[in-house]
């Protein structure tokens, strides 16, 4: 072996949200001195705020700590960041594969949840080497014993040895290098192989095009070489190689089992797509390695700006958040109601509220979006065509349907056993299918069951929190289309349709989500100078009916000297409120309006 | 810009407070008058621009509630410092049960012309309801005491809306009103704010039976609407308020008046403490509240105008500002006509009487 392989170690940390992955990240590079301390901001691999924020990591990368062990050597540890969201599963698998070894972190106080399930099933799949790391041992209510029994019984991985750690409090850290030294394997010596490596994430920089995230599997790739992106076919001349630290840092080579980046020019992610494989051009592999399969976006839904005028900048916004994520799809869409926007597809509903804060965020947008829908399948009377419908305004006329099918997925849902009876009843309203239980000891469980991916993306998570006080982790993952009975759900306000409100949804709850609906309508739509009905719709069919009163008046009573700054003021705000109504006919729907449609309790 | 000055006085001092108003005002503070009577005297004394009056308000507060001498002062320390003009309309608020007939007559004495009594309403239970302290047998007196101290201008505040009014009690408060000898008669419909004990006090209906019923009667005797809560016999438009809504200029005296003087607005500090230290001191009591851009002024400008049933005045509004009304605001004019809120005239655009209901919604056309 290589002095480069011996002294090498690729791992990614896996964990279930909140359980101390992205903190033990930065333990470990404050540890090791990667980033000088005065540069560290917390969380310094989840590089976006919005990760930072909502304590998840979205976009993966990889960071080289160089650690003196023990035993005296200096090692190169390569730091790979997974996703710790159910949306992001294939992203996961990305990870892994540039890895020989994964760190599983689990809460002392906590245990094995769902995603830690899941993830580690992942990392045993991808014939990684796990080493259990427990956290938040400083916490009053940490069981580490506990923690390592769950992962010795359901999971059958020894633990007994797992560094018991609190990364928040920076106790035993140098356990988990001496774990990831001694544990993880190096990777293997393949210098004298054809080039071959493997894309694990791409992201885009304006100057330099897309920047791909590496791991050398074979051969040896130097600076100022030709290489070839496999996929396409496409060869580019390298500008730079070289590996993370605290931003990039120039190398004239990569040997194989290291893990680095090359920038080359690529104009377009999609170009370098994580999953591709990277060859000489001169000396090229036969076979590329094994990639990944393409995410396929499972939600859709109509993005909107809430000014008009702002559609150019959105679409210059989607063209760059695509830049950065493939995975997101998207094209032009017109409403009656919410005008020129577009149809977007996510994987799943997370992914599409991270898009969406983006777009505000980053890109500075005040956005409208529509109801989520999943991709229904249609197949018509008198035709072998089959549609895939992602857009209520695409639903064909129900008289020409011969069949509709519907995504259903493998829900896992973990919970401490108390907790079982509301998980099945909230599984069972959500027209879930029960399959198994596993009882992990006395006090938790995992449910399985299949269920509707459209009834997962509403409001699921939230009403999956809210029975089990926050205790209850899901995972999923796509199943199968199954025959369905759905139905599309119109609203029409003062008698015309309004479209931007229309959603899909299964006959049986057509009649309840049509009045709940209707009546969050009425109280989100102001009163105006009529009288303005508010209609629930199944085909032709009412089903549902409210009404917004007219408006009497609306005049301040007085308006003296004194007054006329503050009654100004209040004048400009009813202003600034009438300016974000849409026009629709001659009734004015105000922007939460649309949002009503989105949220419903449970 | 204007041959018309105004000037407002403002007694921020009550005998109580009632729960629905939000003017400047204090109770228990009687110890404070001389001190404040005497920072005001030196703060209209102290203005460096004065010139002849053609209005002056005295509001509140209960201007009525301290001693008449008081408003003596403050009156003659006006009309030595400004000067007035012969046809001054020189206007002061009072409450039915302080407004004795000595006061009125020492009011009249002093130069005023025009009382304002804050009636409200000829119903003792709704009197009370709001926290009135007066029954209507002093609304009567007071009446009448003005009268008989010489004014011939004498306004009366109405209110619809009250907790436990009816359509009927209120069109008893009304006629009590309309025969009262009064020329002019504000009516408002009580606001408070949504979480106000007396929010939605009645229904909406009867509210709006209440103000379509107002502007009928008060029409059918004489009293001509002339802005949205304002009605006045031939000749008796409150002079202080039309200039406001005309966007003249005004000088306001007192802790927590406002002025309106070379586009900009001022508001005078609300602490009645503040306000005589720093008058005593030599300092002003006044701070800016904005000087207006071009766009806010004509904002406001239309804003104002819009409130009174002359509406904006073709002639007026482009010796004020250079352009015409309609070139610069034809769309939203018309829009506004073609909802049945508005009309367009030769000389004028107004609000309709649907409009002056949804005066809000015109204005903020062209805010």
């Amino acid at each position: 072996m290589g002095e480069k392989q011996k002294f090498t170690r690729n791992f990614c940390i896996i964990a279930h949200i909140d359980h101390g992955k992205s903190t033990l990240a930065d333990r470990l590079i404050e540890m090791t001195g990667a980033i000088e301390s005065r540069d560290m901001a917390p969380q310094v691999l989840d590089n976006m705020a919005l990760e930072r924020e909502r304590g998840i990591t979205i976009k993966l990368q990889a960071i080289r700590l160089e650690y003196k062990a023990l035993d005296g050597n200096i090692y190169y540890l390569n730091l790979i960041d997974t996703p710790g969201h159910v949306d992001f599963t294939y992203e996961v698998s990305r990870s892994l594969a540039a890895c020989e070894g994964a760190l599983l972190v689990v809460d002392a106080t906590q245990g094995i949840q769902a995603q830690t399930l899941a993830n580690a099933y992942l990392a045993i799949d991808a014939g990684l080497e796990i080493v259990p790391v427990i956290n938040k041992i400083d916490l009053p209510s940490a069981d580490a014993d506990e923690a390592v029994r769950q992962l010795e019984d359901y999971i059958g991985i020894p633990a007994e040895d797992a560094p018991r750690i609190s990364a928040k409090e920076g106790i035993n850290i140098q356990d988990v290098l001496e774990a990831i030294v001694h544990k993880i394997p190096a990777p293997e010596d393949n210098d004298d192989k054809p080039l071959r490596c493997l894309v694990f994430d791409s992201v885009y920089d304006q100057y330099r095009g897309a920047i791909a995230s590496i791991r050398v599997v074979d051969g040896v790739l130097a600076s100022n070489s030709r290489v070839v992106f496999m996929a396409k076919g496409k060869p580019y001349d390298t500008d730079e190689i070289g590996y993370f630290k605290a931003g990039l840092v120039k190398s004239s080579e990569l040997r194989s089992g290291e893990v680095g980046y090359i920038a080359a020019s690529v104009k377009s992610v999609s170009d370098a797509r994580a999953g591709d494989t990277i060859t000489d051009a001169a000396n090229p592999a036969a076979e590329p390695l094994e990639g990944y399969k393409a995410a396929k976006p499972m939600v859709f839904c109509g993005i909107y700006p809430e000014d008009g005028s702002h559609y150019e900048d959105l679409k210059a916004s989607l063209e760059k958040l695509q830049l950065n994520d493939a995975s997101i799809t998207f094209e032009p869409e017109t409403s009656a109601a919410l005008g020129f926007g577009f149809r977007c597809g996510f994987l799943g509903l997370l992914h599409m509220e991270v898009a969406q804060q983006r777009l505000e965020r980053e890109y500075a947008l005040d956005l409208i979006s529509t109801v989520p829908s999943v991709v229904y399948r249609i197949g018509l009377k008198n035709s072998t065509e089959i549609l895939e419908i992602d857009n209520p305004s695409r639903y064909p006329d129900p008289m020409h349907i011969g069949f509709i099918e519907e995504p259903f997925v493998e829900a896992q849902i973990m919970a401490p056993s108390e907790y079982i009876g509301a998980i099945m009843d909230l599984c069972q309203k959500r027209r879930g299918i029960f399959k198994t239980i596993e009882h992990f000891g006395a006090s938790r469980a995992c449910l399985e069951y299949e269920l509707p991916l459209n009834e997962i993306i509403y409001d699921f998570f939230d009403a999956l929190k809210s029975r089990t006080k926050g205790y209850a982790s899901l995972d999923y993952e796509f199943k199968e289309y199954r025959p369905s009975n759905v139905v599309k759900l119109d609203f029409l306000l003062n008698g015309d349709i309004v479209d931007a409100l229309s959603f899909i949804v299964h006959e049986s709850g057509a009649y309840q989500r049509g009045r709940s609906v209707a009546q969050k309508l009425k109280e989100q739509i102001p009163r105006q100078m009529f009288e303005i009905p508010i209609q629930a719709a199944i085909g032709g069919k009412v089903i549902a009916r409210e009404t917004v009163k007219a408006l009497r008046k609306d005049v301040l009573a007085k308006c003296y000297g004194g007054d006329i700054t503050r009654k100004k003021k209040l004048l400009e705000k009813q202003k600034e409120g009438k300016k974000k109504m849409r026009q629709f006919g001659k009734v004015e729907i105000p922007q939460e309006a649309f949002m009503a449609v989105l949220k419903l309790d449970d | 810009m204007t041959d018309r000055f105004s000037a407002y006085i403002h007694v921020p001092f009550c005998e109580s407070k009632c729960p629905y108003c939000d003017f400047c005002s204090y109770t228990g503070m009687q110890d404070k008058f001389e001190a404040y009577f005497a920072a005001l005297s030196k703060e209209i004394q102290s203005y460096s621009a004065p010139r002849a009056l053609d209005s002056v308000y005295i509001g509140g507060g209960t201007p009525s509630f301290p001693g008449e001498r008081y408003i003596e002062q403050s009156l003659n320390s006006l009309f030595a410092a400004f000067g007035r003009s012969g046809s001054c309309e020189v206007s002061i608020e009072a409450n039915p049960n302080s407004a004795t007939a000595k006061k009125l007559k020492a009011y009249f004495e002093s130069g005023a012309n025009r009382i304002s009594i804050g009636a409200q309403s000829f119903v003792p239970s709704e009197l009370k309801a709001i926290g009135r302290a007066h029954s209507p047998r002093e609304i009567f007196t007071a009446m009448e005491s003005a009268l008989k101290a010489g004014f011939e201008n004498i306004n009366l505040d109405l209110m619809f809306g009250l907790p436990g009014q009816t359509v009927e009690s209120f069109e008893f408060s009304l006629k009590n009103a309309i025969f009262s000898g009064a020329s002019h008669i504000s009516c408002y419909s009580l606001t408070v704010d949504e979480q106000h004990a007396l929010y939605g006090c009645i229904s909406e209906d009867d509210e709006r039976e209440m103000s379509s019923i107002a502007v009928k009667m008060l029409e059918e005797h004489g009293f001509f609407r002339y802005e949205v809560s304002n009605f006045a016999k031939t000749g008796r438009i409150c002079r202080h308020n039309a200039y406001t809504w005309q966007s003249q200029e005004y000088v306001g005296f007192g802790a927590a008046a406002h002025s309106y003087i070379g586009k900009a607005r001022y508001e005078n500090t609300q602490d009645v403490d503040a306000y005589i230290d720093r008058i005593s001191s030599g300092a002003s009591a006044r701070s800016l509240v904005y000087a207006q851009d071009r766009k806010t002024e004509i904002a406001e400008y239309i804003m104002l105008a819009l409130r009174t049933v002359e509406g904006i005045d073709y002639d007026r509004y482009y010796r004020r500002f250079g352009h015409s009304f309609l070139s610069s605001w034809e769309n939203e004019a018309r829009k506004l006509v073609d909802e049945g809120l508005a009309a367009i005239r030769p000389d004028r655009f107004f609000l309709s009487s649907l409009g002056l209901d949804f005066a809000n919604r015109a204005i903020i056309c062209f805010l």
